[in-house]
């Protein structure tokens, strides 16, 4: 009752001072209490990000801006417009992005964290794009790492890194409400509201989004998501904050196949999710910086109508409802010190639980407790040179310890001009699904799965890059070529018995390439273009069972050749390009339009009977007036969005005869926005 | 430093705190300890009853207030030019302040100094500061583009702010008690950090709370100058005119620079830049 009391107090002061920040009283005069007055420590180490030209691997950032000008309208298709990185779909509702090669579409080799919380869940790893409790409007802006950093981002930081930092509720905003109507049913809708007081604020947001899907003709890939959110932070004192935040979502997505009603009908399944975020961060003086955060992710998921049953003599069909979940704690201490005039050090450790469990595949629930430490050094030894280095220790529960080192030199040849040379490694520890998958042929998956278990060793990478980040005017210009050996590789053993696959460390990879990122400004407007060039190859470290067996050595041997080695470098794009284009027409109306270049590309699951994904050359154009002040009370947008727009029909990622046409048919949307 | 007269006369001096709390015994004790003791040195509070003195040393602005009206040989510190020149009814000769604000030549050279390629400068204000006409001239005549934007019912902060900060290379942080406060610096500096735009505060509190650097100066360097007008008014019988500082400091929040892209310079020898350009 008292507790009740207090937080009703709070929050009606929190209502009452929303964004009357300012207090029009008669007017204080000026006295010295106006220069003495004391102030919160705002900008603390934690939030000062590195700038480009000191940081020790290559990244990307796409800000609120350059989302809206994009005009999509689902996270993953913002990537696009990181050089190199691959956005794949096997339909409208399962989309999956990754860097490098030899991926598949679960793409467990990147580490991906939404203010800070790591969402690359089990059992699987990768993350499941489209349910996430995250929605586009919340986001404030993408940090993508290309190239490994598990030194500062942790475990699976292997390929590269997507930081997503969603809108604090700290910073001024208006209440909004957003809507969306479009061609193959597009329809969304998202709310916003925040407030305010000296110690306490928070900002609320619900989302719902739905489409009719894009390939009604070939599959069920219609979906739905509600999501709803909030943030909080409460000001302990001036150097004490405490942190709040909690999601969740349910989302609705189709399944089914035209043509097999019979074992994959048409079907939705739910997926829930939930996290809880809890941060305690302390600033010990302008420089140093303790912060404490715990936090728990839950992801339910439920196929009503699995088909297990695949074998053609046996009729009627079965079917099963196909339950998953997995779950996540995580315990977290960083610390950020500032030592002397030359060195930043940040250090700390945490622990973690994963729990898993999905009763057709696993034939136990599994949990893995985790644990790691981290330290990262950014050094000066001289005014023109940053050298960062630092390493993380981990046990990732199931045998394996490793150690991921990092070190980067970057040489300002200029203020305005760096040079970087990086040498990074990072692990990826093999996931449950790798490790435990356990299932009949027939059953789940045509071929049954053993379980390798703990025979499984983690993957290797070693980065080796030289980079280039400039400025000349208006002109900002990153660059960087990159030779990465990845060891280790997890993959499918097909054969490990005759009835049975297992997952086995079967490859090696070098990924190589090149990777151009530009940005250029002008009075009303700005472009920005990426652009990346890939090579994959990769060979056997150890061979697959009956790999030199004298009976089915030979089939196995051109199987793999034919759908393994011939394959890998299929797997990157030779080319890949992004622009995007925004320009103020007049006073109010802004335009927009992104281009979208992807040579033919094959994910590692896409057997040599199907085709490649065909080479992609999509314009989106957006159309935006915009009236008063645009994220201020009374400001408003209404745009038209043109995705596809001169319908290229390039394919989407398909495993199976019937997917290999799916298309990302030319859709129009309309947008409203208002600020209140 | 301080040249302390050896041939001055012995005057007696009351030191006039507005109340006992930090700022104002931090400088009284700072002027107590570098007063040659040739001088009488009374010292008292803004409520309590004015001793018999030669000069009065008035700290802070209560202070001041009380001996605004007593028509006494007096030298204010610790009090803003604003406040001093609201208290001030016409120029009298021995009638005379130490501002603790910099002259706005000095803010715009550490500007020139710190950010040598910003040439718009935003400030924010509710009520035009008095200095905004100088502010204006100097810039001009320094090169700079003066970017304002004025506060209101109609035209809230957060939209002046983005206002400014969309158009500015440098947030100036002008007095103003409306705008700086402990409740609305968190979105401020959120808002500029994320705009990518440097502040330039008023004190070291704002370059601890996230300011890039501000210019101002130590009880200390106020306490030694104030020794100094105390021995030429010893000797003239006369307080010269009103005057700024003539020492300063300046604070860099190096984290923030170097977050921001601004080289780092050492504090030292930004001191000398920032003499050389004023």
């Amino acid at each position: 009752m008292y507790r009740d009391l207090i937080f009703s107090r709070s929050f009606q002061f929190a209502l009452l001072t929303l964004f009357s920040s300012l207090v029009y009283s008669a007017e204080e005069s000026i006295t010295e209490q106006t220069y003495l007055q004391e102030f919160p420590v705002v900008l603390t180490a934690s939030r000062l990000s590195q700038p480009l030209s000191e940081s020790p691997n290559a990244m990307t950032i796409i800000d609120r801006q350059m989302i809206q000008s994009s005009g999509f309208r689902s996270v993953v298709d913002i990537f696009r417009l990181v050089p190199g990185m691959y956005v794949g779909n096997a339909g409208a509702n399962l989309p999956f992005v990754s860097l490098n090669g030899v991926t598949d579409q679960y793409s467990r080799r990147m580490q991906v964290l939404v203010d800070g919380c790591s969402i690359y869940l089990p059992p699987f790893g990768g993350v499941d794009w489209s349910s996430l409790p995250l929605h586009i409007e919340e986001i404030e802006r993408i940090e993508v790492v290309r190239g490994p950093s598990a030194a500062s981002h942790g475990t699976n930081s292997f390929y590269g890194v997507i930081n997503v930092i969603t809108k604090d509720s700290a910073t001024v905003a208006p209440d909004s409400l957003s809507l969306s109507k479009g061609e193959i049913g597009i329809a969304n809708i998202s709310a916003q509201h925040s407030g305010a007081s000296e110690r306490l604020d928070y900002r609320l947001a619900y989302a719902y989004r739905e489409d009719d899907g894009d390939n009604p003709e070939i599959l069920n890939d219609s979906s739905n998501n509600s999501t709803f959110s909030v943030r909080s932070n409460f000001r302990v004192n001036s150097t004490d904050t405490i942190e709040f935040q909690l999601g969740l979502s349910a989302a609705n997505s189709g399944k089914g196949t035209v043509g097999l009603s019979d074992r994959d009908p048409f079907r939705i399944a739910k997926t829930h999710n939930d996290f809880q975020q809890i941060s305690w961060r302390s600033a010990w003086n302008t420089e140093d910086e303790t912060k404490l955060t715990y936090y728990r992710i839950n992801r339910e998921y439920k196929d009503p109508q699995k088909g297990i049953n695949w074998n053609s003599n046996v009729n009627p069909k079965l079917f099963g409802v196909d339950f998953s979940r997995g779950l996540r704690h995580d315990f977290e201490l960083q610390n950020t010190h500032q030592l002397g005039h030359a060195n930043r050090i940040v250090w700390g450790g945490g622990f973690r639980y994963d729990h898993a469990e999905q009763p057709l595949i696993f034939s136990s629930a599994y949990g893995l407790k985790q644990s790691r430490i981290f330290f990262h050094d950014e050094w000066r030894p001289m005014d023109v040179v940053v050298l960062n280095i630092g390493t993380m220790f981990e046990d990732d529960g199931a045998g394996h310890k490793n150690n991921s080192p990092r070190i980067s030199l970057n040489y300002h040849i200029h203020p305005q001009h760096t040079l970087r040379a990086l040498y990074a490694t990072a692990t990826r520890n093999p996931v449950m699904a790798e490790m435990y998958l356990t299932t009949e042929a027939n059953q789940y998956w045509k071929r049954g799965y053993l379980a390798p278990g703990n025979a499984l060793r983690p993957e290797k990478i070693v980065s080796k890059e030289i980079g280039y980040v400039g400025k000349i005017d208006r002109l900002s210009l990153d660059a960087r070529v990159y030779y990465e050996e990845v060891r280790d590789i997890i993959g499918l053993d097909y054969y490990a018995t005759l009835s049975k696959s297992s997952f086995k460390n079967l490859s090696d990879g070098v990924f190589k390439g090149l990777e151009i990122s530009t940005h250029y400004q002008w009075d009303g407007g700005n472009l920005v273009f990426n652009y990346a060039r890939q090579k994959s190859s990769c060979h056997f470290s150890s061979f697959p069972s009956y790999y030199s067996d004298s009976i089915y050595g030979p089939t196995v041997v051109a199987g793999y050749q034919k759908d393994f080695l011939n394959l890998c470098s299929e797997t990157v794009p030779a080319d890949s390009a992004s622009l995007l284009l925004t320009q103020q027409l007049f006073e109010s109306i802004e335009f927009s339009t992104g281009y979208y270049f992807r040579d033919s590309v094959r994910v590692l699951d896409v057997a040599s009977q199907y085709p490649a994904e065909s080479t992609m050359h999509r314009v989106d154009i957006r159309l935006a007036k915009k009236f008063g002040n645009i994220e201020r009370p009374g400001g408003g947008e209404f745009a038209v969005i043109l995705q596809n727009a001169f319908q290229d029909n390039y394919t989407g990622y398909g495993n199976e005869a019937q997917m290999a046409n799916l298309l990302f048919k030319r859709r129009t949307y309309l947008t409203a926005s208002v600020f209140f | 430093m301080c040249q302390i007269g050896a041939h001055a006369e012995s005057i007696r001096v009351a030191l006039v705190l507005s109340d006992n709390s930090g700022a104002y015994q931090v400088l009284g004790d700072e002027i107590s300890g570098a007063l040659p003791k040739t001088h009488e040195l009374h010292l008292t509070n803004a409520t309590a009853k004015l001793p018999e003195a030669d000069l009065f040393i008035a700290v802070g602005m209560k202070a001041a207030e009380a001996l605004a009206q007593k028509d006494k040989p007096t030298l204010n510190v610790l009090l803003p030019r604003a406040g001093f020149e609201k208290l001030r009814r016409s120029p009298s000769p021995n009638y005379s302040a130490i501002f603790m604000d910099q002259p706005m030549r000095r803010q715009l050279a550490l500007i020139n100094t710190v950010l040598p390629q910003a040439r718009t400068v935003g400030v924010l204000y509710q009520t035009p500061p008095q200095e905004l006409d100088g502010l204006r001239k100097l810039s001009g005549m320094m090169g700079f583009d003066l970017r304002e934007q004025k506060v209101s019912p109609q035209h809230p902060l957060a939209a002046a702010l983005s206002g400014v900060l969309r158009e500015s290379d440098v947030l100036l942080v002008l007095p103003d008690n409306d705008i700086y406060r402990s409740d609305t610096i968190r979105n401020i500096l959120l808002e500029t950090y994320r705009a990518q735009i440097p502040m330039v505060g008023l004190s070291a509190n704002y370059v601890r709370a996230g300011a890039l650097c501000a210019i101002y100066s130590t009880p200390q360097q106020i306490a030694y100058q104030a020794v100094e007008v105390i021995e030429e008014f010893a000797n003239t019988g006369r307080l010269p005119a009103p005057q700024y500082t003539k020492e300063f400091e300046i604070s860099v929040n190096t984290q923030v620079a170097r977050s921001l892209g601004v080289p780092v310079k050492d504090a030292v020898q930004l001191r000398v830049e920032v003499r050389r350009h004023q």
